[in-house]
């Protein structure tokens, strides 16, 4: 069950973040995003960098515990 | 944005910072066929949590970032 909960949210979240990232790349490609205003691509970067501190923790409560 | 920083980050900074993060995954796994009993989660979590302060204070900027402002 922690299993499912715990993968199943993360993939919801990286689904929205690559989602977003994409989104972004699109915005950067318009130009929309320049070296005077990437606020949103740094507040991206925060979600994405979130995320991954989630991932980093859940590695080895769900991958490492009880594997020796 | 920008307000707010002090100085920039060098991009090969992150490189870095990148390459540590997978080390430090390998070192984890590792570890978990070590045969470590009690010590093994210990050794674990504490890695993780030393790749989460790299991700807080490089990738998410804590480390260049001013108070509020």
């Amino acid at each position: 069950m922690f299993y499912f909960v715990g993968t199943g949210l993360h993939a919801v979240h990286l689904s929205i973040g690559i989602a977003l990232v994409l989104y972004m790349l699109w915005r950067v490609r318009r130009g929309e995003l320049t070296p005077d205003y990437y606020a949103p691509l740094e507040v991206l970067g925060l979600y994405w960098s979130f995320v991954d501190v989630v991932w980093i923790f859940l590695y080895p409560a769900i991958h490492l515990v009880g594997r020796s | 944005m920008n307000r707010g920083t002090r100085g920039s980050i060098a991009s090969t900074t992150y490189v870095i910072g990148w390459l540590v993060l997978l080390l430090l995954t390998a070192a984890s796994l590792i570890s978990a066929y070590l045969h470590l009993g009690v010590f093994g989660p210990i050794v674990e979590f504490g890695i993780a949590a030393t790749e989460a302060a790299i991700v807080f204070m490089l990738f998410m900027r804590l480390r260049t970032q001013t108070p509020l402002n």
